[in-house]
């Protein structure tokens, strides 16, 4: 019988369809509407459908296409397929329409003029409850559903109306349009397809509306979990498919538990990869026989979320005009960044890293979308403006958030967006464990938070303004300085010196370089930065340990103790160099032990956080970290136990991934497996990890010399602790520690050579890596050094709650976190005695200062800390009730009162640094000695508060010269002898033991106009500043008092100014013919004013009239001179030559024991330079040489290993494809054997011809290659309606 | 190991480790201040300086120009194999205390192993005057020999400057005239306060003498009866706001005939010990020691009376803070009379305090003199004796006295032409603490336990060393009288 119904054409699109899929095809089977045909699409299902679908529904059409496009894509095979239609009716394989749904879309379809009709979804279970009622859309894409989740159906919702977006499922879209458009969009693999097709539409024109009697039951196995998408749709950025090493541990990680909450980034240099949830996680390690496993799968990275938001954006991107784009687009990027910042800070990662991919993946694709745009422009009939009116005002997602805010609060405000994808029993299970998970999270980022804005609160001065001048908070010469002295080969310290420099110089010049001359930036980057370095550390150190309270706890206090802060108040770079080095340093030497969790062996001496002893008995389990390789311990809570997972790989050096340690602690086990599988297996190795440290031993030695002793002192401290802790079974960690250190050293030594070797060239040069030493009545007693408290902050009785809480894993630890804890404790116990030991002068010459000492008692009393956290969530439960809990709850009072004393001194926003330092007090020098050429100052004063570095006199006291008033920041580093300079301490020490009266006769040939004794850390300024004293010893002043020839110009304040006036300018000329006066006779007498009388003159001295005034530390200067002998006091006299216009001048003589004399014959401009060495360049070239190739050992043999292995990789599953199975044959939809092994190479390569591509597959989808046949229909041919 | 073991282990490290270090630093006490470094603070400023010194340098004021009451002359001892030169710079202070503004240079040469006397202002009358002496070197020791109507003083000059400088006794009363050099020898301006401390008045605090003003190289000389009339007994404290000074007092007393000028270089600091070697309270005259207590805190004093047959009981003197005790020697009944003694005041375990010795013996007496003498402050173990510059005055006797606990050996060089040769017959002797050494010249004559064969005393330099720390003064008197003009003897390194 002949109909007068258009034709419309049901588009099933399936790929391995489930159990519904017969109840879906009876329902397209039981439709009413006479000229509906059924065309089955099956986008590589792993089985025929074909069978299926003929069963069910003899009549309808089936095509295999054999491969995964996604949903679009594989819809528009339509377009080439069917002739004659009105109508296509796409839909899922998880629909079932009424026996009405058809008839009413069509009619509907015509009454409303609509090119796009929507039915009324509802839930597939429930029939009763709407899933959506068409939806709305902002200008931003987003879509808004018109009904609430679980809304029950009362007809409510029933009236025909325009909407924007007809959802997908079941839609219903005239031909002519679709055919028009294009079709879907084919990029979109899932998730959005139906907004963009009709956001064209309408702009196309055509209205979209809803047609409510339409009643479709709507399954959502996408969206509900039932159905996973391929692993080549959910990364982001082809990842190297790189397998971890060969170990005796291949677990099989991520259970839903215990995968990252909420994803995280994967960043491993080359590779960005946003790891979705549970419900889309983990590297699939799969067991096999021989213990070797291989990567079955390449990282997943993307969630439905990412997907939905890149895809909005994407429909975005190619719908609107230039002119809408350009005014919504700024504000889509500015919603965009509020909402990742809200959700990195609110623990919702996977939200922000959805945000982050959307942005990424269309800016990669901004070609494809400017021909796209050409595209949509063509059939555009419509301005933005009429589409707009279509839209939702402002942004739905903005509006929602503050909705929620303002009703339910941040947290729910949060999480809200959960639901905009997905729900179902699954998704909301899933939702709420990460809810869970984004509970803690948010606790952690709130202290996190708190921490900051603390530490940002109490540096608030000094973060607008530049550093007062005290101690090593120097003055930071320019890049171009730095860079200089680096190369350069001579060095203005002391009176000059060819000795090596440290490449603390260079490094500090490149950075200043790179940022673009900054070095005021620099100096705060590399002061303030040390203390969040260290509070880096310090979490990357407690990491292992498997608990996000133990982190957190370690962290806190680490960050809490008052020694870096009084570092920073007294001036102490090298005190906060150390702060931040040290957890490093001990993570480094912790691995070396091996001992869990930071290796594979407990205290025992057995293997821990093994496959084979991780499933054994309880004893060794439980003394395995979570995520360390073993199941769930005995004493650890239930939720840990159920969702621990294990993901060690053990090599020569173990590192250890870290796992779940409950619901709720935010596991990150299967990350830190993935990081270990993308480390190389080098840097895991005894050797990178001595390279390792031997280049942070280096970098820190470089920049802050006791820092070499700070190595020993940990390797003491945890060698000595393995022992103690272990037994004899401790031995051998403690060589290992031991081996580790001394190697670090020596690659440390090869890295700074040659400054190095000039440093141990000499018992006189070995201070400057043991420190001077300092008052012994300076010297910090027991109770401060135990407190950490050796500066301003901290010296209250609060400071002890620290060790109170530190001492709690001592009482109730068990296993390796009693271990540690008492390897933590002697180390801690180490550093103090050394620090007590030295300010008694115990220790001999060894004197590094308290604050660099004490750094590794830091780090043992926060990690003791941290693991009195961890045993209190696995150790006290197996404990009954009593005083272990109240000391538990004493502790963690304990650690809260602690962090008091810092707190409060953050209030003043300067950490107790003075206002003011000796820059401004000694300004006037330089303008005063202008005039009378270049000259030096003598700084005396105790080694704490001598600005930069120096050398001894004596005990407590020790000297420094710099030129033309206070030094530079390079005068830390001012060389391991004084060199020529060394006379200069000679003549001091004669001053203090009375053998001179004529210090300044001594010292005027060096130049020295100035001898500045330091008594304060700063100007002290009644009213204004009192900085801590640090006198000097008491026979100094006095000594200097009784000088004749000295001439006190300043004796309060802190710092007392003599003058030398005999003092010649560094650069001079004796005029020729200038008459020496000579000593009167023997018995005559003669008569002169008393304050210059000849007492003390030396007439080498006189005569001298200067010339050549340079900048300060030049290596060359020029200017005019009168015939005589030119004077360049400077050392060593050799290594400076004068130029003249008739060429080299030969240096005449030595004079004074150091300067360099020139004879000039007539007047003329000359320069005076310093002869460069080439054996200088060579060690500089080596030495650059050698810093690069440490470098690139650690940072570019990552990049080089991954490209590397991924070479290996090819070429075996290019071997493997060739052994296995040969090139498919078409139609056959053989999986290819090698495929889990070449997804990599596949999506590396991007030919179409392999690409893995599926669309609501179900389980893993493996890749085969593209078959560009017809496929298999049922009945074979092309679809008409004539 | 088990966990309870690790832990009991564990445990008893940290507490042991902790509280063992605790009681040794609880032990050591506090940091303290700053130590002094290789030249040391001493309350002493005598010290000749080291052999192999690049420069050191002497201070003498106190004498007079010509008509004055002290006209000094230096001696320049040089006890070293090399001769050593330098130049004597002599200031003069114009009255009323202002800087004269002049300086005159003698370059000099003490010829080794020699003894050189210098008359530092030739020809300058009137007036205070003060010398540096700085030699191109060390181990040159130098004194000052003051003479005048009144008669002379011997009194060591000042190796070095200080800040602080103290007088325990000085008398404006009568006739009695008291004078204060405040010598500034270096470059720096200082800036000095001057206070006084009496019996009846305590602590005077002159506005006249606040914030003086000395410029580098220049003396003021001020006299002390201007500002602090008619009294006895008056303890001098000099403090420098800034800078340092040299600073001694010249004491003039009684009549020509009975009395006598005394130069006393001030001490720089308090001491917790002070030693007299040589008193002998004679018929006819007063001994008084007079201890200042310039501190603010109570000094509870021990006097050792060291006798020749042996000690005789320590006396227990209370003196207040910022005060001054007299003790007479005369009253004090262990002592007895006619008879050499040795005097040791110990203030140990409390504040420093400033000991001096006046002694008056009125006309009719064996020696009817006025002088006053400040104290040894601590010890050494090497001790130059300068030879007397004044052939009208002779050595009467050397004294030495144990300072230290324990016995000490001391051997004693006369230094000739051809260098220290120890004296002949005179060995080694042996000194117990407390007991006096004291060496007569004239040979056999020797008191005290320990006899010696003395030398000729005062006609060559002499040099005491000692295996500790002994006092060592040298009694000048004129010839064939009883000695009561004492002065200490220059340490040497």
């Amino acid at each position: 019988m002949e109909t007068l119904a258009p034709p419309v054409v049901a588009v099933i699109v399936t790929c391995d369809p489930g159990p519904w899929f017969p109840e879906a095809l009876r329902a397209f089977a039981a439709q009413e509407y006479p000229e509906l045909s059924v065309l089955v699409l099956d986008a590589g299902s792993a089985q025929d459908p074909t069978a299926i679908v003929a069963r069910e529904l003899p009549g309808a059409f089936v095509r295999l296409l054999g491969v995964n496009r996604g949903f679009g894509a594989s819809a528009n095979e339509v377009l080439s397929m069917v002739e004659g239609a009105s109508h296509f009716l796409f839909c899922h394989d998880d629909v079932a329409p009424a026996p009405d749904a058809v008839h009413f879309l069509v009619e509907e379809s015509y009454r409303s003029n609509a090119g796009v009709v929507a039915p009324k979804l509802v839930s597939w279970d429930d029939p009763g409850r709407l899933l959506h009622v068409g939806m709305a859309v902002d200008k931003g894409g987003a879509v808004v559903d018109r009904v609430e989740p679980g809304e029950v159906d009362h007809g409510q919702h029933d009236a025909v109306r325009d909407v924007f977006l007809a959802p997908g499922g079941c839609t219903l879209v005239r031909a002519d349009l679709f055919a028009e458009l294009g079709g879907f969009d084919p990029d979109i693999f899932v998730m959005g397809e139906d907004l963009d097709l009709c956001w064209r539409a309408q702009i196309a024109g055509a209205r979209v509306v809803v047609a409510p009697q339409a009643r479709v039951r709507h399954l959502e196995v996408l969206a509900s979990g039932r159905r996973q998408l391929p692993d080549s749709v959910l990364v982001d950025i082809p990842v190297q498919a790189v397998a971890p090493p060969p170990g005796p541990v291949v677990p099989d990680p991520a259970e839903p538990g215990g995968a990252e909450p909420g994803g995280d980034l994967v960043d491993d240099g080359s590779v960005a990869a946003v790891v979705a949830g549970s419900d889309a996680d983990a590297t699939r390690h799969r067991r096999e026989p021989h213990g070797r496993h291989r990567t079955k799968r390449p990282v997943p990275a993307i969630t439905l979320q990412s997907l939905q938001r890149r895809h909005e954006l994407h429909t975005v991107l190619k719908s609107y005009g230039w002119f809408h784009l350009v005014r919504v687009l700024p504000q889509l990027m500015a919603l965009a960044t509020a909402e990742y910042g809200i959700a990195r800070a609110s623990g919702h990662r996977d939200r922000a890293a959805a945000v982050a991919h959307a942005w990424r993946w269309n800016l990669v694709r901004r070609r494809a979308i400017r021909t796209e745009r050409v595209s949509v422009r063509a059939h555009r009939l419509l301005d933005d403006g009429e589409v707009r009116r279509l839209q939702l005002h402002g942004s739905a997602r903005l509006n929602a958030y503050i909705r929620r805010a303002v009703n339910q609060g941040l947290k729910a405000a949060h999480l809200g967006a959960e639901s905009d994808v997905g729900e179902g029993e699954a998704a909301r299970d899933r939702a709420h464990r990460r809810r869970l998970r984004a509970d803690a999270l948010s606790l952690r980022v709130m202290a996190w938070i708190v921490v900051v804005l603390v530490l940002l609160f109490g540096t608030r001065q000094l973060l607008g303004s530049g550093f007062p001048y005290v101690g090593q908070l120097l003055p930071m010469p320019s890049a171009g300085s730095l860079l200089h002295r680096f190369l350069s080969g001579w060095q203005p310290s002391g009176v000059g010196t060819t000795d090596p420099t440290s490449p603390a110089s260079g490094l500090l010049g490149v950075a200043g370089v790179i940022l673009f001359g900054g070095v005021g930036l620099l100096q705060k980057i590399v002061v303030l930065g040390c203390i969040p370095v260290g509070a880096w550390g310090m979490a990357r150190l407690v990491r292992p340990v498997g608990s996000p309270r133990a982190r957190l706890a370690s962290t806190l206090v680490y960050l809490a103790v008052p020694l870096p802060y009084d570092a920073l108040a007294t001036g102490r770079w090298d005190g906060l160099l150390a702060y931040a080095a040290c957890p490093w340093i001990v993570g480094f030497l912790a691995r070396a032990s091996r001992f869990a969790p930071f290796g594979s062996l407990d205290d025992a001496g057995a293997p821990a956080g093994v496959a084979g002893t991780a499933t054994g008995s309880g004893s060794d389990v439980g003394d395995t970290p979570p995520g360390n390789g073993s199941a769930p311990g005995p004493h650890m809570p239930p939720a840990a136990a159920a969702t621990t997972t294990v993901t060690t790989i053990t090599t020569a050096t173990t590192m250890t991934a870290r796992g779940a340690a409950d619901d709720t602690g935010g596991a990150t086990g299967a990350v830190a497996a993935r990081r270990a599988a993308l480390t190389p297996r080098w840097r895991r190795s005894a050797v990178g990890q001595v390279l390792g440290l031997g280049v942070l031993e280096a970098v820190l030695t470089s920049a802050a010399p006791s820092g070499a002793f700070l190595v020993v002192v940990i390797t003491a401290g945890l060698a000595v602790g393995s022992v103690v802790t272990a037994g004899r079974v401790g031995l051998r960690p403690a060589g290992r520690i031991v081996a580790a250190g001394l190697g670090a050293t020596v690659v440390a030594f090869v890295l700074l050579m040659p400054w190095s070797v000039s440093l141990v060239a000499g018992p006189d040069r070995w201070q400057a890596l043991t420190g001077l030493a300092t008052s012994h009545g300076n010297a910090p007693g027991w109770g401060a050094i135990l407190r950490l408290a050796v500066g301003p902050i901290g010296n209250t009785p609060l400071s002890w709650a620290f060790l109170a809480s530190a001492a709690l894993p001592l009482v109730i630890g068990s296993r390796w976190r009693l271990g540690w804890a008492g390897r933590a404790w002697i180390l801690a116990l180490v550093a103090w005695v050394l620090t007590w030991a030295t300010g008694h002068g115990w220790l001999g010459a060894l004197t590094p200062s308290a604050e660099v000492l004490l750094a590794p008692a830091a780090v043992g009393v926060a990690l003791a800390v941290g693991l009195g956290a961890a045993s209190f969530e696995s150790d006290l439960p197996g404990y009954n009730f009593g005083w272990r809990q109240a000391a538990t709850v004493l502790a963690a009072v304990a650690a809260a009162v602690g962090v008091l004393p810092v707190l409060l001194a953050s209030s003043g926003g300067r950490w107790d640094l003075p206002l003011t330092g000796y820059g401004q007090a000694t300004a006037w020098m330089g303008t005063r000695g202008a005039a009378a050429g270049n000259f030096r100052v003598l700084w005396l004063a105790d080694p704490r508060v001598l600005p930069g570095g120096g050398w001894p006199v004596g005990t407590g006291l020790a000297y420094s010269i710099s030129e033309d008033g206070l030094g530079d920041s390079t005068e830390i580093w001012s060389g391991s002898s004084p060199g020529a300079a060394a006379a200069v301490g000679d003549a001091v020490r004669s001053a203090r033991a009375g053998s001179t009266v004529r210090l300044g006769g001594l010292l005027a040939p060096y130049a020295i106009r100035y001898v500045v004794v330091v008594e304060t850390l700063a100007p002290s300024i009644p009213g204004f500043q009192s900085p801590p004293q640090y006198l000097p010893p008491t026979d100094v002043e006095p000594a200097l008092l009784s000088q004749l020839d000295l001439r006190q110009i300043i004796g309060q304040g802190g710092f007392e100014v003599f003058v030398d006036d005999a003092a010649l300018p560094e650069h001079a000329v004796l005029v020729r013919g200038h008459k020496t006066p000579s000593p009167a006779p023997s018995g005559s007498s003669s008569s002169s004013p008393p304050g210059s009388a000849v007492i003390g003159s030396d007439s080498a001295l006189a005569g001298w009239t200067p010339v050549l005034t340079a900048p300060r530390g030049a290596t060359a200067v020029t200017g005019p001179v009168p015939a005589g002998t030119v004077l360049a006091a400077v050392a060593p006299s050799s290594s400076w030559e004068l130029v003249a216009p008739g060429g080299r001048v030969e240096r005449s003589t030595t004079r004074f024991g150091y300067a360099a004399g020139f004879d000039v014959a007539r007047p003329e401009v000359v320069t005076v330079r310093y002869r460069g060495s080439a054996v200088h360049g060579l060690e500089i070239a080596a030495e650059v040489l050698l810093w690069l190739v440490a470098l690139g050992l650690l940072v570019g043999r990552r990049r080089a290993w991954a490209l590397w292995s991924s070479r290996i990789r090819r070429r075996a599953a290019r071997r493997a494809r060739r052994v296995v199975s040969g090139p498919p044959a078409p139609g056959d939809g053989a999986v290819d054997g090698a495929g889990a092994e070449t997804v990599g190479d596949d999506t590396e390569t991007g030919d179409g011809s392999t690409d893995v591509t599926g669309a609501e597959t179900n389980g893993e989808a493996v890749p085969r290659p593209s078959d560009t046949s017809p496929g298999t229909t049922v009945p074979s041919g092309t679809l008409s309606h004539e | 190991m088990s966990d309870a073991i690790r832990r009991a282990v564990l445990l008893v490290v940290v507490i042991a480790v902790i509280v063992g270090v605790g009681l040794a630093d609880a032990g050591r006490g506090g940091g303290g201040g700053s130590p002094a470094g290789p030249g040391g603070s001493s309350a002493s400023a005598d010290g000749v300086g080291h052999n192999d010194a690049e420069s050191s340098a002497w201070f003498c004021t106190g004498g007079t120009g010509a008509g004055g009451n002290a006209k000094p002359t230096l001696v320049l001892t040089n006890p070293t194999p090399r001769a050593v030169t330098g130049t004597v710079t002599t200031t003069a202070a114009a009255t009323g205390g202002q800087a004269s503004g002049g300086a005159r240079s003698i370059p000099v040469t003490v010829p080794r192993y020699d003894q050189a006397a210098v008359d530092p202002a030739p020809g300058v009358s009137g007036g205070g005057l003060a010398s540096t002496v700085v030699f191109d070197g060390g181990g040159v020791g130098v004194s000052q020999v003051v003479t005048g109507p009144l008669g002379y003083s011997v009194a060591p000059c000042a190796s070095r400057t200080a800040g602080n400088w103290y007088f325990a006794d000085g008398s404006t009363a009568g006739n009695d005239t008291l004078s204060l050099s405040l010598f500034n020898p270096g470059r720096t301006t200082s800036v000095v306060d001057v206070s006084f401390v009496t019996p009846t008045n305590g602590l005077l605090a002159p506005p006249a003498y606040q914030g003086v003003d000395i410029p580098g190289g220049s003396l003021v000389f001020e006299n002390v009866g201007d500002h602090v009339r008619n009294a006895s007994d008056v303890a001098t404290v000099v403090t420098t706001l800034s800078g340092t000074v040299v600073a001694a007092e010249l004491q003039s007393a009684g009549q020509p005939g009975n009395g006598g000028p005394s130069v006393v270089l001030g001490a720089p600091q308090p001491s917790p010990a002070w030693s007299f070697a040589q008193n002998m309270d004679v018929t006819g005259a007063d001994t008084m020691f007079h201890l200042f207590n310039p501190t603010g805190e109570r000094a509870r004093v021990t006097l050792t009376i060291g006798l020749q047959q042996g000690a005789a009981e320590p006396l227990a003197i209370s003196v207040p803070a910022m005060s001054v005790s007299v003790l007479d020697a005369g009253r004090v009944t262990r002592i007895p009379s006619n008879t050499p003694f040795s005097a040791t005041f110990s203030s140990r375990g409390g504040p420093g305090i400033v000991v001096s010795r006046s002694l008056s013996s009125v006309a009719g007496s064996p020696a009817p003199q006025v002088g006053e003498v400040a104290g040894v402050p601590g010890g050494s173990d090497r001790w130059l004796v300068p030879a007397t510059n004044d052939p009208a005055t002779s050595v009467s006797a050397l004294a030495v006295v144990d300072m230290s606990a324990a016995a000490v050996t001391v051997r004693l060089a006369e230094v000739s032409a051809t260098g220290p040769v120890v004296v002949a017959g005179f060995g080694e002797r042996r000194l117990r603490p407390g007991i006096p050494l004291v060496v007569r010249p004239g040979p056999g004559t020797a008191s005290g336990t320990a006899s010696a064969t003395g030398p000729v005393i005062g006609g060559e330099p002499l040099v005491v060393m000692a295996t500790g720390p002994v006092a060592v003064a040298c009694d000048a008197a004129p010839v064939g009288n009883a000695g009561v003009v004492v002065f200490p003897a220059l340490r040497l390194p």
